[in-house]
């Protein structure tokens, strides 16, 4: 390895984002503000003939301005703060701008970050954050993303498609990474809705990024497209002459928590999602791969280190929504039926997501003091990083 | 706004970036945890602006303040450093295909040293302090920095060629 003085010399540097730039800014901004005021109030020739009118501007200035600032860039002001409708209103002014293409699926998927970001902040409140406020900020995202999705279709060339292509997988993957997050923070002992919607939500950010590289693959103008997805991991585009080109889907395991849906799961999903189960032998086929499924990931969680008691709680979940389903499907209530399913696929696949495995020892993540480090064994993390805000 | 306000955005500006990027080599390429952190640092900071010795440096006085607010991180978050994902990250951030296998293979190989060497690697290369700010920060003497530095370069360019 040549030149590492070099390479070392020259490693990659970070700029502080924008909108973190502002948002520090203003706090700063406020907090000197606050110190000023504080000064006035207490200075010996401070006149109160000058206080209606200095307060009636500041008034003007903190509701025009910093409030909204404050507002739009604080991730945990969240539903039921008196500030929300401040930030939302901000959000659909941003919205509402004109602005090309990518710029408008650009700021759909930085809503369905925001929206994520104040789920997290809720999630590690400790249970102190109803699990309906979560919900519909994860749920609000998910909407966002789709509309992005949508808007995404509008694409002219395929240049323009790369690019919002390239928008999306990039925010998805952050997104993939705070709905882990959040549902870490949650566990899996948390309210049954909550726990599916965030499963789900995960699922469908990992899904829908492959699916999106898929539509992007712009079929020419004598060509048919054909969503089909074989064993084999197979997608098939097929022209006016019947001439079909396969390329191939990536294959991943089925319970690795950072990877999308393996070929069977993304044949059980076109079930489910797409083409829904209408009958009694499709209902049977379904059920008999979540069941083998949930059998896998029992084998696969015995053999690392999580909570027995959560991984309990995570089979005991799974098996009665199993039992739900046949009970579904002995009535025929196939959408109740497509429903539960879903949902107890999302969750076999995102298991590992709520569960905090056991600690180790060695920990040497802090650099500077190996006391720490042991000290630091069998302390819980209570507190979740947006939480210091 | 008051002349000490001023300074303090001033400085503000012009160590931003270099507090971001002091988080984000250590807590796994998080951008959300370094942005976190960032944030909280300059607030934390001006809070106690008023005690702040203006002859002193200023840079010396927020990297003691990010140090001690990266430690109590590391405490209460109680995180691992996940020595692939870091190096695989670190690499999406560099432009020339030729340099991100060298970055990748050297990242992965400072995050494999003991704590103090990799601990002066980084305040000397990816901070960019000079070996007295690194001995200041470190409560250390600015020789046995110098030494130090050599030694983990030297075990480190061994490493590189095994």
């Amino acid at each position: 390895m040549d030149n590492i003085d070099f390479k070392l010399n020259n490693l990659p540097r970070k700029k502080l984002p924008r909108r973190v730039d502002w948002a520090i800014k203003s706090k700063l901004y406020f907090l000197m503000l606050q110190k000023k005021l504080a000064l006035f109030s207490r200075q010996e020739n401070f006149s109160p003939a000058l206080l209606r009118p200095m307060m009636a501007a500041i008034i003007i200035l903190l509701s025009v301005i910093i409030v909204p600032a404050y507002a739009y860039a604080n991730d945990n002001i969240t539903r039921g703060n008196w500030l929300y409708p401040v930030k939302r209103a901000v959000e659909n002014i941003e919205m509402n701008l004109p602005a090309s293409l990518p710029r408008q699926v650009a700021t759909y998927e930085k809503m369905a970050a925001r929206r994520l970001s104040e789920a997290e902040f809720l999630a590690a409140q400790n249970g102190l954050a109803q699990p309906d406020e979560i919900e519909t900020a994860i749920n609000d995202a998910v909407g966002l993303k789709a509309k992005a999705a949508a808007k995404s279709k509008e694409a002219e060339n395929q240049k323009a498609s790369d690019r919002v292509a390239d928008i999306i997988n990039e925010s998805t993957e952050r997104q993939a990474e705070k709905l882990a997050k959040i549902a870490l923070h949650v566990g899996i002992n948390s309210n049954e809705e909550l726990v599916d919607t965030i499963a789900i939500a995960l699922d469908d950010v990992k899904t829908k990024k492959q699916d999106f590289k898929f539509v992007n693959n712009f079929p020419k103008a004598d060509e048919v497209l054909i969503a089909t997805t074989s064993d084999s991991g197979l997608e098939f585009i097929e022209d006016t002459t019947g001439k079909q080109t396969a390329t191939s889907v990536q294959s991943r395991p089925v319970h690795d928590p950072v990877s999308s849906s393996s070929n069977r799961n993304e044949k059980f999903r076109k079930a489910t999602s797409t083409a829904k189960i209408i009958t009694r032998d499709e209902a049977e086929e379904a059920i008999s791969g979540v069941k083998r499924s949930i059998d896998s990931l029992k084998d696969s969680l015995s053999v690392e280190s999580f909570p027995e008691q959560d991984v309990r709680k995570l089979i005991d979940r799974l098996n009665n929504k199993l039992d739900r389903s046949y009970q579904a499907m002995e009535l025929n209530d196939f959408d109740k039926l497509n429903g539960l399913l879903n949902s107890t696929w999302a969750l076999t696949n995102n298991a590992k997501h709520f569960m905090k495995k056991n600690e180790t020892n060695g920990d040497t993540a802090n650099p500077f003091n190996q006391e720490q480090d042991n000290n630091r064994e069998g302390e819980k993390n209570n507190s979740g990083r947006s939480n210091r805000k | 706004m008051e002349a000490k306000d001023r300074d303090y955005i001033a400085n503000y500006d012009k160590y931003k970036d270099k507090i971001y990027t002091y988080f984000w080599y250590r807590v796994n390429f998080n951008n959300d945890i370094a942005e976190d952190l960032t944030a909280e640092v300059f607030l934390k900071a001006y809070k106690n602006f008023e005690d702040f010795d203006p002859s002193r440096s200023f840079q010396a006085w927020i990297y003691a303040i990010a140090h001690n607010h990266l430690v109590n991180h590391y405490r209460t978050a109680n995180r691992e450093i996940d020595l692939e994902r870091a190096a695989v990250i670190a690499v999406d951030e560099t432009k020339d295909l030729d340099a991100k296998f060298e970055i990748e293979r050297i990242m992965t190989t400072i995050k494999c040293l003991d704590s103090y060497c990799r601990e002066v690697l980084e305040l000397r290369f990816i901070d960019q302090l000079s070996n007295s700010e690194i001995a200041d920060l470190l409560g250390k003497d600015e020789g046995a920095i110098r030494t130090q530095i050599s030694r983990a370069m030297q075990i480190l360019k061994d490493k590189l060629k095994e």
